[in-house]
C-alpha cells in the first residue's frame, strides 16, 4: 500500500517536473532561497532580495521577493482573503513574458500565515533612483547622456508596447516603477494595478476610482473621462522622457486630498493647471470628447495658457532633438485617439537617428556608478 | 459536482461561472475529491472558492460574506463554510492551479466565427442564442480541460447548426470544409455534448447535496 502511494507520488513529481510538488510536503521558501535583506516596505508587505539556495556551479542569480502580508479587514478575525492587487500582479504576471517587463520566477504560498510570496528577477536600478543620483552630480556628468536616456526609453515603450499587444494596462507607470538591471535592461514592474482590457465585464471606471499616480496621470482621467484606454499610459511614458532630459517632473502638482465629508474624488485643480502651464488650454475642437467629460465644467476656471513645450525642451538639462520634440509631443496630444501609440513610438524616426537605442542603455566604462539598493536587515522573510 | 457551483449564481455574469468552472475542474485534476490530508477542504468549499476567486480575477469582485451566504443557500444552511474557511481554501486553489489564473472561453471564438460565417450579428438571433447556452453547458464536461477554446466553439457551431439545420442560410458544411481543423476532434467535442445531455437528466438536487454531506463524511 504504502509503495503504491509512494510510486504514486513519484509519477506526480515526474509529471510536474521543475514545478514545485504542492502536497502538504512542499519545500518552503525559506528552503529554496536564502534572504539577503529587504529593500522596501509598504503597506503590502515587504520585498526582499535574495539568493537561490543550492545553485550549483552556475552564476549568482539574484532575485527580488515580494511578501504580501495577509489581508486584514477591520477586525483581524475577519478574513478577506488574497488583495485584488496581489491577484492581478500574479495572475498578469504568470501570463506575462518579455525582457521589457519584470519576469515572475514562481510564487510561493504559506498557508499557515497566509502570506504570498512572488520571486522576480532581481533589477539593481530604477528610474527614480538614476534621476536623483545625476540630479546630485555636478555638470558635465548631471545630465544623462542622450544614448542613454533614448535606450531606456525605447526599451520602456517597447515594453509597454507589448502589455498593450496582450490587452494590458499598466495604469501605474512612473519613475518608481521603472526597473532597470545591473546591465542597463529596462523592465517594468509593479502590475498591482494593471489590468486586462478586452471585454471588461464592468467599466474600467467601476473598478479603481483613481489610478496612475498625479504626476504622471493624463489629462482625460484628471476630467474624469468614464472611460480610457491605453493612452493613459503613453501620456506617463511622454512624462518619464521628459523627466529623464529635465531631471524633474514635468507637471509637477500639488495632489488635492479626499474631502473627507464627502468621500468624493476631488478635481486636481493644480495638476491641470500645471499642464496648461505647458501645453496650452485644451478645446473642444482639438479634443471633441472632452465636453462629454464628467468634470469638464471645470475647464472654465482656468486662463487661457500657451503652448510652451518648445521652449521647454529648448531649456532641458539633455540636449533634445527636433525629432525627440516631435516624439514627447506626440505622447503629449490633449485627444487620446490622437496620442502617439506604442506600436507607433517605437517606428518614430527620434530613434532611427544617431545615437540609436540599444537594449543595453548604459555606456561600458562610463564614469556615472549608480548605487546599488541599500539592504535593511532581515531576519529570514519576515 | 459541478453543478453545485451553479447553484451558487446570485446574480453572476456567465464568464466569471465559466472561470469558475474551469479552476474547479483544473484543482480536481490535481487534488481527490476527498481529500484526506486536508480534511477541511472539501467538494463544497473549492467550489464556493472558485467562484470567490474568479470574480477577483474577472475583475468583478464580490464580498466574502456575500459568497459565503450563496454558497449556504445553494448547499443548505448548515453547510459547514465561512469566510475564513474560503481565504485559506483560495491559498490551496491558487497553488493547486499553479497560479495560472487567466482564462480563454470559448464565447468570443464563438462569436468571430459567426462574423466570418456571414450570419447576423446580436445576441437575440436564436442561432447565437442556443450556441451560447451550449458553451454554457461545456462546463459541466471535462471539454474545457481537453480542448482549447476556439475548437469547443466550432464543436458548438457544428450541434447548433445540426439543431437548427432549416433556418441556417449559410452552407455551414462547405465553411468547416475549408476550414484548416481536425474535424474528427470537432465530432468528439459534440458527440461528448450529447453525452453530457444524457446524463444530466440523472440530475437530482437533493441527491447531490445528499452526496456532498456523504463526502464529507469520508473526509473525517
Amino acid at each position: 500500500m504504502q509503495q503504491q502511494q509512494h510510486q504514486q507520488l513519484q509519477q506526480q513529481q515526474q509529471h510536474q517536473q521543475q514545478h514545485q510538488q504542492l502536497s502538504d510536503g512542499r519545500p518552503s521558501i525559506s528552503a529554496k532561497y536564502k534572504s539577503l535583506g529587504f529593500i522596501a516596505a509598504g503597506t503590502y508587505g515587504r520585498v526582499f532580495k535574495a539568493n537561490r539556495r543550492n545553485q550549483d556551479s552556475r552564476p549568482l542569480l539574484e532575485y527580488a521577493i515580494k511578501k504580501f502580508k495577509p489581508e486584514k479587514e477591520g477586525d483581524a478575525s475577519l478574513q478577506a482573503g488574497i488583495s485584488q492587487s496581489a491577484c492581478r500582479e500574479i495572475a498578469l504576471c504568470r501570463e506575462l513574458s518579455h525582457v521589457n517587463v519584470v519576469f515572475l520566477e514562481e510564487v510561493f504560498v504559506d498557508a499557515i500565515d497566509r502570506s504570498i510570496y512572488m520571486v522576480f528577477e532581481y533589477a539593481e536600478h530604477d528610474l527614480l533612483q538614476i534621476l536623483h543620483h545625476h540630479s546630485q552630480l555636478q555638470p558635465p556628468l548631471r545630465a544623462i547622456p542622450a544614448f542613454t536616456i533614448k535606450s531606456l526609453l525605447w526599451q520602456l515603450i517597447n515594453g509597454v508596447a507589448y502589455l498593450h499587444a496582450n490587452w494590458v494596462l499598466h495604469r501605474d507607470l512612473k519613475p518608481a516603477n521603472v526597473l532597470v538591471n545591473s546591465q542597463g535592461v529596462v523592465k517594468i514592474g509593479d502590475l498591482g494595478l494593471a489590468r486586462i482590457f478586452q471585454k471588461p465585464l464592468r467599466p474600467l471606471y467601476d473598478g479603481d476610482k483613481v489610478v496612475v499616480t498625479i504626476w504622471y496621470r493624463s489629462p482625460e482621467l484628471l476630467f474624469s473621462s468614464k472611460h480610457y484606454t491605453t493612452a493613459v499610459d503613453m501620456w506617463a511614458v511622454g512624462c518619464i522622457f521628459a523627466e529623464l532630459l529635465m531631471l524633474r517632473p514635468i507637471f509637477k502638482g500639488e495632489e488635492a486630498k479626499m474631502d473627507g465629508k464627502k468621500n468624493q474624488i476631488p478635481f486636481q485643480r493644480d495638476q491641470v493647471q500645471k499642464i496648461i502651464d505647458v501645453l496650452g488650454t485644451p478645446t473642444i475642437e482639438k479634443w471633441p470628447s472632452l465636453q462629454y467629460m464628467q468634470d469638464y465644467p471645470q475647464l472654465r476656471q482656468f486662463g487661457p495658457g500657451e503652448y510652451t513645450l518648445r521652449q521647454v525642451c529648448q531649456q532641458t538639462l539633455s540636449q533634445v532633438t527636433e525629432q525627440g520634440f516631435q516624439l514627447l509631443s506626440g505622447t503629449f496630444e490633449y485627444d487620446p485617439i490622437k496620442r502617439l501609440s506604442a506600436d507607433d513610438a517605437l517606428k518614430h524616426p527620434y530613434f532611427m537617428e544617431d545615437p540609436l537605442p540599444s537594449m543595453y542603455a548604459f555606456i561600458p566604462g562610463w564614469k556615472v556608478q549608480y548605487p546599488i539598493r541599500r539592504l535593511q536587515p532581515a531576519d529570514d522573510f519576515k | 459536482m459541478t453543478q453545485i457551483g451553479r447553484a451558487l449564481n446570485p446574480k453572476l455574469r456567465q464568464q466569471i461561472l465559466a472561470t469558475a468552472f474551469v479552476f474547479f475542474l483544473r484543482y480536481h485534476v490535481k487534488r481527490p475529491f476527498v481529500n484526506r490530508t486536508n480534511p477541511q477542504i472539501e467538494v463544497g468549499l473549492v467550489a464556493a472558492t472558485c467562484v470567490y476567486l474568479a470574480a477577483k480575477v474577472e475583475e468583478h469582485p464580490f464580498h466574502i460574506k456575500s459568497i459565503v451566504q450563496a454558497a449556504q443557500q445553494a448547499m443548505g444552511s448548515n453547510y459547514p463554510i465561512d469566510t475564513t474557511r474560503i481565504s485559506e481554501c483560495e491559498f490551496h486553489l491558487m497553488e493547486a492551479l499553479d497560479f495560472y489564473m487567466i482564462v480563454y472561453h470559448p464565447y468570443q471564438s464563438v462569436v468571430l466565427y459567426f462574423k466570418d460565417l456571414g450570419l447576423p450579428k446580436g445576441t437575440d438571433t436564436p442561432f447565437l442564442q442556443t450556441a451560447w447556452m451550449l458553451v454554457n453547458d461545456t462546463y459541466r464536461s471535462d471539454l474545457p480541460l481537453l480542448y482549447p477554446p476556439h475548437m469547443i466553439a466550432l464543436g458548438v457551431i457544428y450541434l447548433t447548426a445540426a439543431m437548427q439545420e432549416r433556418s441556417v442560410e449559410v452552407d455551414i458544411g462547405a465553411w468547416f470544409a475549408k476550414l484548416n481543423v481536425e474535424m474528427n476532434d470537432v465530432l468528439i467535442i459534440v458527440q461528448r455534448l450529447l453525452d453530457l445531455y444524457q446524463s444530466m437528466t440523472l440530475y437530482n438536487r437533493e441527491r447531490t447535496i445528499e452526496l456532498l454531506t456523504r463526502l464529507r463524511q469520508m473526509q473525517q
